[in-house]
């Protein structure tokens, strides 16, 4: 009997000890995939901060343009049909913008910060007080200057907004 | 080699959301530090322990805390638009 293993002994242990390793290289696998190396966080935050600048300046366009019909509208002796396509057109492009952007909130696709800062709030407010008053207005309109106009407010249009303004709550 | 998750985004994600949240709902003029935001959510709790309801225990705790409490009020492009709008209907 001698302590030197023989090589039957490192074939055993090796038996013994695979599952050991096989469990270990299984967790360094999963734990590697559910982080991050710093340089990727820096690219995929990079492009989150991108994507929002973007859906930012196209969302702020569509909010100007819409307050522009509308002022013009408003400073008009009666509401023309003009007048009233324009408005039905530039807030249907607002809303579509916030419709854009909560959909890139909600695949993750935008920077926290700005998510939280700058377009929960604007979707919130959307949807709580904008929509069913917008949908109201032109309805109210349509009536007094008996057009034909069958539009409402339906969920199904606007489910992105709803489930941001709902998932975000304060 | 893309990942798949990012765990420590998420929880960053997470904090942060919560003192944004704060900043809004109590009209913060800084957002609350996560120190802050902590000390926010035990005090809340003893509150709420104490039988206030929980909306009541999170204003309480807000203004017992913040200095800047409701100092800021958040208006946003919705005052504009909900104005122009109810002009409209006016017509």
């Amino acid at each position: 009997m001698s302590d030197i293993p023989t090589w039957a002994d490192i074939v055993a242990y090796g038996k013994a000890a695979a599952p050991t390793g096989l469990v270990t290289f299984i967790l360094g696998a999963l734990f590697s995939r559910a982080i991050y190396t710093k340089k990727e966080r820096f690219d995929v935050n990079q492009v989150k901060y991108k994507n929002g600048t973007e859906l930012a300046e196209a969302q702020n366009q569509a909010y100007q343009e819409f307050v522009a019909v509308m002022g013009a509208a408003r400073n008009s002796q009666t509401i023309t049909f003009d007048d009233f396509v324009a408005i039905a057109s530039k807030g249907e492009t607002y809303f579509y913008q916030l419709k854009t952007i909560s959909d890139a909130i909600l695949g993750n696709k935008i920077d926290p910060t700005m998510r939280d800062n700058t377009f929960v709030p604007i979707i919130r407010e959307a949807v709580e007080r904008l929509l069913p008053l917008y949908y109201q207005t032109l309805i109210n309109t349509a009536m007094k200057n008996e057009y034909v106009y069958s539009g409402a407010l339906r969920r199904e249009n606007y489910l992105s907004l709803f489930g941001v303004a709902e998932k975000y709550k304060a | 080699m893309p990942r798949n998750f990012d765990l420590l985004g998420l929880w960053e994600a997470y904090m942060a959301d919560i003192s944004q949240s704060l900043l809004i709902k109590y009209g913060l003029a800084n957002r609350p530090s996560q120190g802050q935001t902590q000390e926010w959510a035990l005090l809340a709790r003893q509150y709420a322990r104490e039988g206030a309801n929980s909306e009541v225990a999170g204003e309480r705790a807000a203004q017992a805390l913040f200095r800047d409490y409701r100092t800021r009020h958040y208006a946003s492009q919705a005052d504009t638009i909900e104005m122009l709008l109810r002009e409209i209907d006016k017509k």
